[in-house]
C-alpha cells in the first residue's frame, strides 16, 4: 500500500467559542454573585453595628495596633488640640473615651479608629488658619464616631477580604480584580458617610461658637490646591470639595446658622495632598 | 490604580496573545503541509516495506509555550465554575504540533518516524504573581531511512 499524506481539514482539539464571550459570561456571573453576597453581608454589618456597644468595641479592637504619635513629650500643639477636643465633647456627647494623637507627617489627613482614637497628621494642622476650621475637622471625625462609620468601613473591608480569601486564596489575580471592582462600587456608600459627618461637624461648630464661620474655609483651600479631573470622581471616597462647600452653605441657611468672624490659629504655608476622612478597611 | 493596571494587562494579553497565536498557527499549518509526506507512526516496529533500512536515529523535538495574562485569568475563572478550560486548549494543541514538527525537522532525509512518543510537563506549576505559567512538550521517536 502506497502511503499518501493527508492533513485533517478541521481542528477538533480546539473549541470554536470566542474567548471574549467566555470571559463576559464567567466574569458577569462571578461579579453578580459576589455583589449579591457582598451587599447581603454589608447589610448584616450595618445591622449588627447598632448592637455593638462601645465597651464591646473596645474589647474587640483591644488587640489591634493603631498608629500613634512619636514617643516622648507631647508638643504644645498636641496638648492644645487635646484640650480643644475635650471642650468639643460637651457639644458632641459620645459614649466614647475619645483620644487624639498628632502624627508628624506631611499628609493633610485625619482618621477615626475604633475605640475612640483620632489620629491627626501635622500636615493638616499646618493648613489651619483658624481654630474654627480645626473644630470643624474634629467635629467631622466625631461625626464618624457618632455614626459608627469606622466600624462600618472596617466591617465591610473584612467581609471583602474574607470573601476573596475563601473563594480564591491569597494574592490571586481574580481576587485582586474583585477587590478593586467592589471597592469602587462601595465609594458611593462612603461619600454618603462623609456628607453625614460634615453635617454633624457643622452642628458641633455651631454649638461650640454659636455660629458657623470658617466651616468651609478648609475645603476652599483644598479645592484651590488640588483640582481632580471629573472622570476620577467616581473613584473618590470623598465628595468633591466644591460639593461639600455647597452642601454646607445650603445646610447653614436651612438651619438658620449665623456666620461670624473666626478665631485665629497657627498659620503655615505647607502644600496639601489629601483630604481628611476616616480609614478604609 | 491596580484596576487600571489589570485592564491594561488584560488588553495586552489578549492583543498580543491572539496575534502570536494566529501567527503560530499559520506557520504550523504551512510546515505541516511541507512535512506531510514524512509519516509518524506510534508502532514500535516498522511495517513490512520495500527496500531495507540503511539508517535509524533518535529524532527529538521540544517546545515551551507560555500562557498570556488573558488566558490565565480566563482559566482562573474556570477554576471557580468548572468545565472545559478552552483557553488552554489552543496552548496545548500548538505545543504538541510544534514539537512534532520540530522532531520531523531534526531528521532531514528520513523515510518515516516510528515509535513516536509525546511527553508533556508544565513549567512553574505555581502560577502565583511573578512566576510564569508555561507548558513544555517533548516529542521523540526513531527516524528510519530506507533505500
Amino acid at each position: 500500500m502506497e502511503y499518501s499524506g493527508k492533513l485533517p481539514t478541521s481542528n477538533v482539539n480546539v473549541s470554536k467559542r470566542s474567548p471574549l464571550q467566555e470571559l463576559c459570561v464567567l466574569l458577569g456571573g462571578l461579579l453578580g454573585l459576589s455583589l449579591i453576597f457582598y451587599l447581603c453581608l454589608g447589610w448584616a454589618v450595618d445591622y449588627s453595628i447598632q448592637h455593638i456597644s462601645p465597651e464591646e468595641e473596645n474589647d474587640l479592637y483591644a488587640l489591634m495596633k493603631f498608629p500613634a504619635s512619636e514617643e516622648g513629650e507631647a508638643s504644645e500643639r498636641t496638648l492644645a488640640v487635646q484640650a480643644l477636643l475635650q471642650e468639643l465633647q460637651k457639644c458632641a456627647p459620645l459614649p466614647y473615651q475619645v483620644s487624639i494623637d498628632v502624627s508628624e507627617s506631611k499628609q493633610v489627613n485625619a482618621a477615626a479608629f475604633p475605640g475612640g482614637h483620632i489620629l491627626i497628621f501635622s500636615g493638616l494642622l499646618d493648613q489651619m488658619s483658624s481654630e474654627n476650621e480645626l473644630v470643624f475637622v474634629l467635629g467631622h471625625e466625631l461625626g464618624h464616631f457618632k455614626h459608627r462609620d469606622h466600624l462600618r468601613s472596617l466591617g465591610r473591608g473584612l467581609v471583602l477580604w474574607v470573601m476573596s480569601l475563601f473563594l480564591l486564596g491569597p494574592d490571586n489575580d481574580v481576587g485582586n480584580f474583585l477587590f478593586s471592582a467592589l471597592g469602587v462600587a462601595d465609594q458611593t456608600h462612603s461619600r454618603q458617610q462623609e456628607s453625614a459627618a460634615d453635617e454633624y461637624a457643622l452642628e458641633v461648630l455651631n454649638c461650640h461658637y454659636g455660629h458657623v464661620g470658617g466651616a468651609t474655609r478648609f475645603f476652599e483651600k483644598l479645592r484651590d490646591l488640588n483640582q481632580t479631573p471629573e472622570i476620577l470622581k467616581y473613584y473618590s471616597s470623598h465628595p468633591s470639595d466644591q460639593k461639600r462647600i455647597n452642601d454646607l452653605n445650603a445646610l447653614a441657611v436651612q438651619k438658620n446658622f449665623r456666620v461670624d468672624s473666626v478665631k485665629p490659629w497657627a498659620i503655615s504655608t505647607k502644600q496639601t495632598t489629601k483630604k481628611m476622612g476616616h480609614p478604609k478597611g | 490604580m491596580d484596576f487600571i493596571i489589570f485592564i491594561v494587562l488584560m488588553i495586552l494579553g489578549y492583543g498580543f496573545g491572539t496575534w502570536a497565536e494566529r501567527r503560530h498557527y499559520k506557520s504550523i499549518e504551512k510546515r505541516e503541509m511541507q512535512y506531510q509526506n514524512l509519516p509518524t507512526i506510534a508502532l514500535k516496529h516498522p511495517l513490512p516495506q520495500p527496500g531495507r533500512v540503511v539508517k535509524s536515529q533518535l529524532a527529538t523535538g521540544n517546545v515551551v509555550i507560555s500562557v498570556d495574562y488573558f488566558k490565565r485569568f480566563l482559566a482562573a475563572l474556570r477554576n471557580i465554575f468548572g468545565g472545559r478550560v478552552s483557553s488552554y486548549e489552543t496552548l496545548v494543541d500548538r505545543a504538541r504540533r510544534e514539537a512534532t514538527l520540530r522532531m520531523k525537522e531534526s531528521c532531514p532525509g528520513a523515510t518515516k518516524i516510528i515509535n513516536i512518543r509525546l511527553e508533556t510537563a508544565s513549567l512553574s506549576k505555581n502560577t502565583r504573581k511573578g512566576s510564569i505559567g508555561s507548558i513544555e512538550v517533548f516529542a521523540y521517536g526513531t527516524a528510519i531511512t530506507c533505500k
